[in-house]
């Protein structure tokens, strides 16, 4: 029996997926007119293979949200003009060139180590997925709404309501403060993530693997390479499923 | 210009954005993101959340396009030219839809734009509009929690079968399965617990 609906299910695998031919294809039409058992059957299974396409269509959108929210924005200069001692401004711009180029080669450099990090930190970041299971009571719709924003990339709402949520029910508050954590990196809020992400409940918690990962993150991208580096070598040799990230982002730093 | 030229050959080809791994385009984003806000505020008046929307959109109908060959044949047009012709597309449409198109549309200055665009405009895009809908129903919601409930192996395994289009050969190689029985035994198992999960027969 189980082996006949498997059966089926592989034919209207193949047939939804443009796989069947020829007569395997007339006879798969045929039985579909003939059985409506089947054809809802079908029918169900395409809405399902509909919605997991969105799946994954909203997890590439996680991913390309998550890049812009980490992109540094474009910084302009805006220029005074107008004075009527030209040689004095010409004096003025010299010397403010020369200080320019004083004082930018060591930011530059700081800049570019700063930028480095971001950049890293765009690359390897990609939100956690929900995992959160709810009881269904009144005191999980807050979270739920939190969990709901998150789904969508609405991370300064899901930091809101998590946040809001925690007030109300401090207790069995890891995997929320996870959450915020992993919010707040999305939304390019480092501080943030790393105090939620550091929080010794977080890091014992079941998720305790992936906040780690995302500590290491966090450190990165408020700057603190040290931290950071010290956390990827611990993940690297710990055996998770973030072990081979962590060895290729500690590479990439060194 | 003999690499850039190679850059742009490889750039349409579907290997280089394999489908499952979203760095190549990702990447892509992150390099005009910021160009294309810029461009759009200028030229079309948008609010920047707008334009960051936009542009969304225009990455992702990038990544189907490529996905499915249809951007062969504008090998040799930088990256950038192809991704806001696109977004420029989508631009021109929400304008229809909010009846200010006449008002508002001002085709492009640069000549090399607006031809490209012209010649994306009959490239529909409906695909990438469906998936775009940010609603979303009890039921879906339903099945992405039973989805994320499954281990990564089975929702890998279930994307490449049935998001990706991979053939069980291709699975099995790709995940590095012993041979193409247990890959399938294997897709069985997962999307069976899918369907337990979803109460489906």
């Amino acid at each position: 029996m189980n082996n006949h609906i498997e059966l089926s299910d592989e034919l209207i695998e193949q047939y939804l997926l443009g796989e069947l031919e020829g007569e395997a294809l007339s006879v798969f039409e045929a039985r579909l007119k003939s059985d409506p058992e089947f054809r809802a059957k079908t029918e169900e299974r395409k809405v399902l293979f509909e919605m997991l396409k969105k799946i994954e269509f909203q997890k590439a959108l996680h991913d390309l949200r998550a890049t812009r929210n980490a992109t540094p924005s474009n910084t302009g200069m805006s220029i005074r003009s107008v004075g009527k001692n030209r040689k004095r401004i010409h004096r003025i711009i010299y010397v403010a060139a020369a200080l320019l180029v004083l004082i930018s080669v060591p930011l530059f450099l700081v800049y570019q180590n700063n930028s480095n990090s971001s950049r890293l930190v765009a690359q390897y970041f990609e939100p956690y997925d929900n995992v959160l299971t709810f009881r269904g009571d009144e005191d999980d719709v807050l979270v739920q709404q939190a969990m709901q924003a998150y789904d969508h990339g609405k991370w300064k709402e899901c930091i809101e309501r998590s946040e809001k949520a925690l007030r109300q029910h401090p207790e069995n508050s890891a995997e929320l403060m996870f959450y915020i954590g992993v919010a707040a990196l999305a939304e390019g809020k480092g501080r943030k993530a790393v105090f939620y992400l550091s929080n010794p409940q977080t890091t014992q918690s079941k998720l305790d693997f992936a906040a780690e990962w995302y500590l290491a993150l966090a450190y990165l991208d408020v700057h603190e390479k040290g931290k950071a580096i010290e956390k990827l070598r611990k993940i690297k040799n710990s055996g998770s499923s973030y072990a081979l990230r962590a060895k290729e982002l500690l590479q990439k730093l060194n | 210009m003999k690499n850039r030229l190679s850059e742009e050959r490889q750039l349409f080809d579907p290997n280089l954005f394999p489908k499952g791994d979203n760095r190549a385009i990702t990447a892509i984003h992150k390099r005009y993101a910021n160009l294309f806000t810029g461009w759009a505020l200028k030229n079309f008046s948008l609010k920047k959340d707008e334009a960051g929307e936009v542009f969304d959109k225009a990455v992702m109908v990038f990544r189907q396009k490529v996905w499915n060959g249809e951007l062969i044949d504008y090998k040799g047009i930088a990256e950038s030219t192809l991704l806001f012709a696109l977004a420029k597309n989508i631009i021109r449409d929400r304008y229809k839809k909010s009846m200010i198109y006449a008002e508002r549309y001002v085709p492009l200055e640069d000549e090399h734009y607006e031809t490209v665009a012209q010649s994306l405009e009959n490239m529909p895009y409906e695909e990438v509009n469906a998936l775009f809908s940010a609603a979303e129903s009890e039921r879906e919601r339903e099945v992405r929690k039973a989805f994320y409930s499954l281990g990564e192996k089975c929702q890998q395994i279930l994307l490449m079968r049935i998001v990706y289009g991979y053939s069980i050969e291709e699975i099995a190689k790709e995940m590095e399965f012993k041979n193409t029985d247990s890959t399938k035994t294997q897709k069985n198992k997962c999307f069976n617990k899918l369907k337990s999960f979803l109460g489906l027969r």
